[in-house]
């Protein structure tokens, strides 16, 4: 009898008694984590662009400085800082060292993460998991590259016995070009398809640009540029006028594995930074802070190395069965463009309607600052999602060495 | 602010007398209800803070109290054991009358507040027993089928008994009807399927809701058709 008063209660704090899926995920409860601040800067051009003398630990600093200044927060508040990103082994340094520079005081911690290209997205993850389960209570999870410096690629082969061990193995070795004319060559994604695949990410780009639809993802920062200080407040990846007839005339960008991928219908070589503040609900509106969405949850999928780009096909459908939803709950995909033989492969298998992914572009037209984009996807998906008063917002991207991860998360502000 | 403390029980219900203004009652459960004894406080409001008159141990917990209407000495508990028991505060120790029809938790007790010679008990088991203190016997069973949380009588129209239950539902029941396949039920309202009628006022926007248990009810008692109604999803 106590058994059955006991099974009663808990039943009344965990109802599921005719909630559907949906209203599972977007019902609000106190110990939700949840966003207050998403922000990025623009996104620049590798090399040339407005962040070319910004090395990472000058982003990360200048991105830091801006989530101070918009959140309001006070940041001995803050108690860990997750930084994503790929080239740089000094990564957890120059977190650190940034942010005590940009007014968080030393008693905030910082770390640093590397899952390749979800490295973003795997820095949200990891602040979240630490709220969920009590080690902190506020956390700012950044994504930042700076590619213009490079180091993203190994500058050795593994050793002999990872290399001869077995196929999967050796294939971590592979370029991500390589693997972006595997997946082009495997399932049959043609040139044609990828170029205007392209094209139209450019197209979207552009009008969103023009729309003025990035400017509240987008935090103004003012960096040095040879010597002399500019504010940097729009994406120059975005290539106004592109089209299918230019994009089709391109070279092939990898000519010793296939003829399919250019780099006009890649993602581009680009610096940038984004950051993302969590707390529980309950800590939010304690602390007056707006809430912007809910993280759901996010998870990673493995499989073959050659054709890593086909990752959100198998991480998606993971994530949503965890949740017990289908593409047609979700309102936003924010797909990262590799390349489009995966976009238009990842499109296709997980059948999303063209009208909700990338609405405004992606990677091949804004650039992939590689970890920098899971934060990103995150800032335009939420932007977006306010745009068109819809709520679910659902990130993907493939990971390099054949992996793939997928975010969920509901937008609050309808 | 005067504080009365319940040390090892925890507190269910807490009805203040209709008789004098400074006598409480509250009803517990040792573990939260969930398992051990019952007891029903006794509370006196005097200049000296909250003093407790007497107490009754009950052998489950007490999920609900009422006092009587007609008696200024008497109340009812509504028994985590199925039974609704009849307490006396001039008499020790034992109930001055115990029912147990019931097949389950008792949920909640009301006294007729027009009429004052009847009660009701609402239960786990999916009924509303209407009762009388004079008879052995309940005088009346309304079937639900899913376990009533609360029931009250109208303090408008000593007739009507409304009900919440787990199904999400809000029944009204009027007495005076003939018994018959529909056992006097009047109106059953789906609490979550909240209707679209201009008069209501929506604060923010309500998200539509699936079936949630019902938890408690009340009856405005100046607007003889307003009841609320509150439960799981908050």
């Amino acid at each position: 009898m106590a058994a059955q008063r006991l099974s009663s209660i808990v039943s009344q704090l965990t109802p599921t008694t005719g909630q559907n899926p949906l209203s599972k995920i977007t019902s609000k409860n106190p110990d939700d984590v949840v966003i207050t601040l998403a922000i990025r800067t623009p996104l620049t051009k590798g090399g040339k662009g407005g962040l070319k003398d910004t090395p990472l630990d000058g982003l990360v600093f200048k991105i830091l400085e801006q989530v101070v200044r918009k959140s309001r927060i006070d940041p001995q508040m803050v108690e860990d800082i997750c930084l994503g990103n790929v080239s740089d082994a000094k990564a957890a340094y120059y977190v650190r060292a940034a942010c005590l520079a940009a007014g968080f005081p030393n008693t905030t911690a910082a770390s640093s993460v590397n899952r390749f290209c979800s490295s973003g997205l795997k820095a949200v993850q990891d602040i979240a998991n630490q709220i969920i389960t009590g080690s902190i209570e506020i956390g700012v999870a950044v994504g930042a590259e700076h590619m213009s410096t490079g180091g993203d690629r190994l500058t050795r082969p593994f050793v002999d016995e990872i290399v001869n061990a077995n196929q999967d193995a050796a294939d971590c070795l592979q370029p991500m070009g390589q693997t972006s004319e595997n997946v082009g060559k495997d399932f049959n994604i043609s040139r044609e398809q990828q170029d205007r695949y392209a094209a139209e990410s450019y197209r979207r780009a552009e009008a969103a640009q023009k729309s003025g639809w990035f400017d509240d993802e987008i935090t103004p920062i003012t960096v040095k540029v040879d010597g002399k200080d500019v504010t940097l407040t729009r994406d120059e990846g975005i290539r106004p006028g592109t089209t299918y007839e230019g994009l089709s005339k391109i070279r092939p960008a990898f000519p010793d594995y296939g003829d399919r991928s250019t780099g006009g219908n890649s993602s581009q070589v680009t610096d940038g930074a984004a950051a993302i503040l969590l707390m529980k609900r309950s800590k939010a509106l304690e602390l007056n802070q707006p809430i912007l969405a809910k993280f759901v949850g996010a998870t990673v999928a493995g499989l073959a190395p050659r054709i890593m780009g086909i990752g959100p096909s198998i991480a998606v459908p993971k994530l949503l069965t965890k949740f017990g939803l289908t593409m047609d709950d979700i309102d936003v995909v924010e797909l990262n463009e590799a390349f489009a033989s995966m976009a238009v492969y990842c499109k296709d298998t997980l059948k999303i309607p063209y009208e909700k992914m990338n609405p405004r572009g992606g990677a091949i037209a804004l650039g992939h600052p590689l970890g920098c984009t899971g934060a990103r996807q995150i800032c335009t998906g939420l932007s977006e999602c306010r745009r068109r008063k819809a709520k679910i917002l659902l990130t993907t991207m493939c990971i390099g060495t054949g992996m793939g991860m997928a975010g969920l998360f509901v937008n609050e502000q309808v | 602010m005067l504080e009365f403390r319940t040390p090892g029980f925890n507190g269910y219900a807490v009805k203040y007398s209709p008789f004098f203004d400074s006598r409480l009652c509250v009803s517990t459960g040792a573990n939260f209800g969930l398992v051990g004894n019952g007891r029903l406080y006794i509370l006196g409001l005097t200049a000296n803070g909250i003093e407790c008159e007497k107490f009754f141990e009950t052998q489950d917990c007490i999920f609900d109290t009422a006092w009587s209407e007609a008696h200024e000495n008497q109340l009812l508990t509504a028994g985590g054991d199925g039974s609704v028991k009849l307490f006396d505060i001039g008499v020790n120790e034992f109930p001055i009358a115990s029912w147990q029809e019931h097949g389950k938790e008792v949920f909640s007790v009301h006294w007729n507040l027009v009429t004052k010679g009847t009660f009701l008990s609402s239960s786990w088991d999916g009924t509303i027993k209407i009762w009388a203190p004079e008879s052995k016997t309940s005088l009346m069973t309304l079937p639900i089928h899913s376990c009533v949380y609360s029931a009250q009588f109208s303090p408008h129209q000593p007739d009507i008994v409304t009900s919440v239950s787990r199904d999400s539902h809000l029944r009204v029941y009027d007495l005076r009807t003939p018994a018959s396949a529909s056992n006097h039920l009047q109106l059953a309202i789906p609490i979550h399927a909240l209707p679209h009628r201009s008069g209501i006022a929506n604060v923010g926007r309500l998200p539509a809701a699936g079936p949630t248990e019902c938890l408690t009810h009340d009856w405005n008692k100046y607007r003889s058709t307003v009841v609320a109604t509150a439960g799981v999803d908050g």
